[in-house]
């Protein structure tokens, strides 16, 4: 009898916590969202789609979705395309590979906080090392944090330099199981390094790619404490991102009704991405994930 | 010709570590210099006479040791009892065969997708009704369900043959032994890597720790420091730069010393084939 | 016999000790500077002196983070006993039904009498339908602060247009005239900039120009806003012009950073609270100059900085405690040191008569001007869902400063929204 259930008592666990802080957040999270639940009602009381609506017409959700979008993009791809560029040049030199390595992760290593810190001060329009070196160059020196033209793309240099080494091992270890053969045969053929890597590396690490490219899409929704700290979403709401714009909701202006809202939301594209990017991406990759 | 390429990859990748390099250096160098030095710009070079003062202030402005004993109970906390509850629901899924098997472990892989920044208005409202606000189990309870560590478990134990685990029913061996005295071991450098990465991440944490605690005896090293920016905040970046280098050296000393583990760790985190 | 007589005494001293009143005690620190170490040591002394009683201080961070802490804990049924809360957020506490009134407590210490030792101004943003709310603790007003080595350096200048370097600008139009003097600049590249208008708190200055230009932003009742007026238009138009015509001011510096950029000799002039004052006396190398704001129909700052306020929703003893904190950290010499070491006014008359007080004020004069400022002062807004009206005023006067709306556009987006908020409580 007990051999039945012995799978789920090696389950229960886990399983547990699971349903509490995972389904069960998610269920009252569209419960709320239906109802409305803020400093002013006290208590909950059902309206039906009217925080959808309101949030529809919320120029402000517009541009946090809009802002969640541009740092995905912008974080994604140059990150992805340098951080394969280096593990490769790591995987064909044969010094200081260890040096590299470290170099470029330790960012990783280093909690988010103290990286806020040191690109609040490098960010400094006088004082900062960067428009110091803008300077000397005599190019011109933007506001960094404190205009909302660049308070976006600051967070999205600081996130690429975060990241980077953390896709460039993931790479590392993908090279590894590409067949020294193919590179052999490729240079037999006369192809520079360029093409070579282009049509042999690119298309065998994909399976790769496809992780690495998921991970990021989950990363860039859960923004939070570099905006927390450098920017509060600021200029106005220039680097506000989603999970701001909930956290604002449901602790500054105590509107839960609305933050569950967004959360709903934010959880269906969420899934929706994962998804999507899986089914069209995952069915070129030649392993089978499960 | 040959020789040529590699001296350019090497300057290549040497000009992206050293500028991956910089902010981590002017942590370190502006940490020992008094903050009236660094305001007249003269931050770029190594301070001569390492000046102390900084972390003097740090430490009387506001507990950081207590932040730091928060965090190592917390991050250390939460390895534990992931480890606890992911080793035996990563065994059932790899090795045993019950209805419903995959089903259950969709609702893991799902949690990967799902990080707690997209639920924490839920899961506060949970917290607050078991009434653990401002305690340091409610920042541990939320992450120790890890869909991620299930997922990355059930692979390694996978792999193990299946002749292994007819020896030792053979043996007489049940699950529990099987798990403890012949998986583990062999999934060993899995656990370490997978732990890893958990102490990495969850030494970070911030929007968690932000809204279920208030008060100074339960507070974690970054929100320490995220509330110590606003009072220092400009006037003092030796300070800021003494108290960063304090939440950072933790990891980055762990980092330093086992070099070879964290990068093997993270380079094997992908969920391949 | 003898063993029930020692339980029974160990069961008194129990007893006794047990009747230690634990207050939690959330409060900011609004300005720059490690005020927080400076409320350690008070909030210490006052258990010493209080046996039975003991407050535990929490920092909560600044005005805006010390409120969102106060609100998720009240609303989640976990109010503080006490706290310092930013002076705005008076109705938004009364709606939630967070926070008690005063009288009851104010009228056994002697009613009128007892309110007297505070200034007026700062009672101003006490008083609710009827009621009085709170304390003045951390209170200041706007102060002009000035560079005396700088307005020396270009007093050929300055006298060339008729301006007395040795004193401040009195009035708007003098302060664009210094301020384009005072700027130096090295081709394209500002230097040193005439005048700080500082982002982060920019909602409280811009409250400042409008009753300087003779008109009100809310109205006191909370049921009004009035931020299409003419006068508030001029005042965000003279803002573009400093800042995106003239160019004398900095778009948007950090209000954390202001003081720093000033002591650094960046700028000229600057408006920020006189909670600054420490900070910048500590830190300049020049001779720091405080003076009121520049008038134009009047004179006038609105007041600022935070208040005591007692909670609902905890036992009778603790409010009484709490009654007993407040006294205290108010009373004329904890209120002095308060003031020395924050630089905020010393919301207590008779500090002023402290010793402390005047061995200070003998070697920094400058700490009176917010006191002397007092007799321009006025409450400052207050309205429910503060935090969201000050967003929406943040967020449109950043956009002026930016360049991105015009200043005809910010205000009718700020009077739009701002009603429509305000229109929820009527």
């Amino acid at each position: 009898m007990v051999r039945k259930y012995k799978p789920f008592l090696f389950l229960l666990p886990s399983l547990v916590f699971l349903i509490l802080f995972t389904y069960f957040p998610i269920s009252y999270s569209l419960f709320y969202s239906f109802h409305e639940y803020n400093m002013y009602t006290r208590k909950p009381i059902f309206c039906g789609l009217k925080n959808y609506i309101n949030m529809l017409h919320d120029s402000i959700f517009w541009q946090v979705v809009f802002n969640n979008v541009i740092y995905g993009v912008f974080t994604i791809f140059p990150t992805m395309f340098m951080a394969l560029f280096l593990a490769i040049l790591i995987d064909e030199v044969s010094k200081f590979k260890t040096f590299y390595q470290m170099g470029i992760f330790y960012p990783t290593i280093i909690p988010m906080t103290a990286a806020a810190m040191v690109w609040m001060f490098m960010y400094d329009p006088s004082l900062g090392i960067i428009n110091k070196f803008l300077g000397l160059l005599h190019l011109p020196q933007p506001g960094w944090l404190g205009d909302s033209k660049t308070s976006l793309l600051s967070l999205i240099i600081m996130a690429i330099w975060k990241n980077l080494g953390y896709y460039m091992l993931l790479y590392l270890a993908g090279l590894q199981l590409i067949p020294r053969e193919l590179y052999e045969a490729a240079d037999i053929e006369g192809a520079n390094w360029f093409r070579k890597h282009y049509h042999v590396t690119f298309p065998l690490v994909s399976p790769t790619t496809l992780f690495v490219f998921i991970v990021s899409i989950i990363q860039s929704f859960k923004v939070f404490t570099q905006v927390y700290l450098m920017t509060q979403g600021g200029p106005g709401y220039s680097s506000s991102v989603l999970v701001f714009y909930i956290y604002e909701n449901a602790f500054r202006y105590w509107d839960i009704g609305m933050a569950s809202a967004l959360t709903s939301v934010m959880i269906l594209v969420l899934l929706f991405l994962v998804l999507l990017v899986f089914g069209v991406f995952g069915k070129r990759v030649t392993y089978s994930l499960i | 010709m040959k020789k040529r390429g590699n001296i350019i990859k090497h300057i290549v990748l040497f000009v992206f570590t050293i500028a991956t390099l910089v902010p981590l250096y002017l942590i370190v160098i502006m940490a020992f210099k008094p903050g009236d030095v660094i305001f007249h710009g003269n931050y770029l070079l190594p301070p001569l006479k390492p000046f102390l003062g900084n972390f003097k202030i740090v430490f009387e402005s506001a507990p950081f040791f207590t932040y730091l004993l928060n965090t190592i109970i917390v991050v250390f906390g939460i390895l534990i009892f992931q480890l606890v509850l992911v080793i035996p629901a990563a065994y059932a899924f790899a090795r045993m065969n019950f209805k419903g098997s995959n089903i259950l472990f969709m609702l893991y892989v799902i949690q990967i997708m799902l990080p707690l920044e997209a639920l924490i208005v839920p899961n506060y409202m949970i917290i607050r009704k078991l009434g653990l606000i401002d305690t340091r189990i409610s920042m541990i309870l939320p992450f120790i369900a890890s869909g991620y560590g299930t997922f990355l478990l059930r692979q390694v134990f996978k792999q193990i043959p299946k002749e292994l685990e007819d020896a030792a029913i053979i043996d007489g061996c049940g699950h529990l032994k099987f798990l403890w005295y012949v998986l583990i071991p062999l999934a060993r450098p899995t656990i370490v890597a997978f732990s890893l990465v958990s102490i990495v991440t969850h030494w970070q944490d911030y929007l968690w720790p932000l809204i279920v605690t208030n008060s100074p005896s339960v507070r974690t090293l970054t929100i320490g420091l995220g509330m110590f920016v606003q009072q220092e905040s400009g006037a003092d970046w030796g300070v800021l730069m003494a108290a960063t280098l304090f939440i950072s050296a933790p990891v980055l000393i762990l980092f330093f010393t086992l070099q070879k583990t964290f990068i093997k760790s993270f380079m094997t985190s992908g969920l391949k084939g | 016999m003898r063993k029930f007589f020692i339980l029974l005494s160990l069961l008194l001293v129990v007893l006794v000790i047990g009747k230690v009143i634990n207050l939690k005690f959330f409060y900011p620190v609004g300005v720059a500077g490690p005020l927080a170490r400076v409320i350690d040591k008070m909030v210490e002394e006052f258990n010493k002196t209080h046996p039975n009683i003991k407050v535990e201080p929490v920092y909560c961070g600044n005005y805006d983070q010390t409120m969102q802490k106060v609100q998720t804990a009240v609303l989640s049924g976990n109010p503080p006993d006490v706290a310092v809360i930013e002076i705005s957020e008076l109705y938004t506490l009364i709606n939630m039904d967070a926070i008690i009134p005063l009288d009851e407590y104010i009228e056994k210490e002697g009613g009128e009498e007892f309110l007297k030792q505070y200034y007026e101004a700062f009672l101003g943003n006490s008083y609710a339908k009827g009621k009085i709310w709170a304390i003045p603790f951390q209170r200041s007003t706007i102060v002009f602060y000035w560079n005396k080595d700088l307005f020396r350096k270009h007093a050929k200048e300055l006298e060339a247009v008729g301006l007395d370097p040795n004193r401040a600008p009195r009035t708007w139009y003098e302060l664009v005239k210094y301020a384009q003097i005072l700027t130096e600049r090295e081709g394209d590249e500002v230097l040193v900039h005439g005048l700080i208008l500082p982002g982060g708190w920019n909602d409280w200055i811009f409250e400042a120009f409008v009753y300087q230009n003779g008109s009100y932003l809310i109205s006191r009742d909370a049921k009004k806003a009035n931020y299409n007026s003419l006068e508030a238009l001029e005042v965000l138009q003279l803002w573009h012009e400093l800042t995106n015509v003239y160019k004398v001011n900095p778009p948007l510096r950090p209000w954390n950073t202001t003081p720093v950029d000033f002591a650094a000799g960046k700028a000229a002039m600057m408006y920020y609270s006189t909670g600054g004052l420490p900070l910048i006396l500590k830190t300049a190398n020049f001779e720091v100059g405080v003076s009121f704001l520049p008038m134009h129909v009047q004179y006038g700052t609105p007041v600022g900085g935070g208040n005591f306020f007692i909670f609902k929703n905890i036992p009778k003893e603790h409010q009484d405690a709490a009654w007993e904190f407040i006294k205290w950290m108010t009373s004329p010499y904890w209120a002095a040191y308060w003031s020395i070491q924050s630089g905020y006014v010393c919301v207590n008359k008779k500090g002023y008569e402290e010793e402390i007080m005047k061995e200070h004020l003998k070697k920094y004069p400058q700490y009176l001007v917010a006191r002397d400022q007092l007799k321009f002062a006025y409450p400052k807004i207050m309205a429910p869902e503060f935090q969201r009206i000050r967003k929406i005023m943040v967020t449109n006067l950043d956009a002026v400063m930016l360049g991105q709306k015009t200043p005809k556009e910010a205000v009718e987006t700020m009077q739009r929204e701002i009603q429509a908020i305000l229109d929820r409580y009527k």
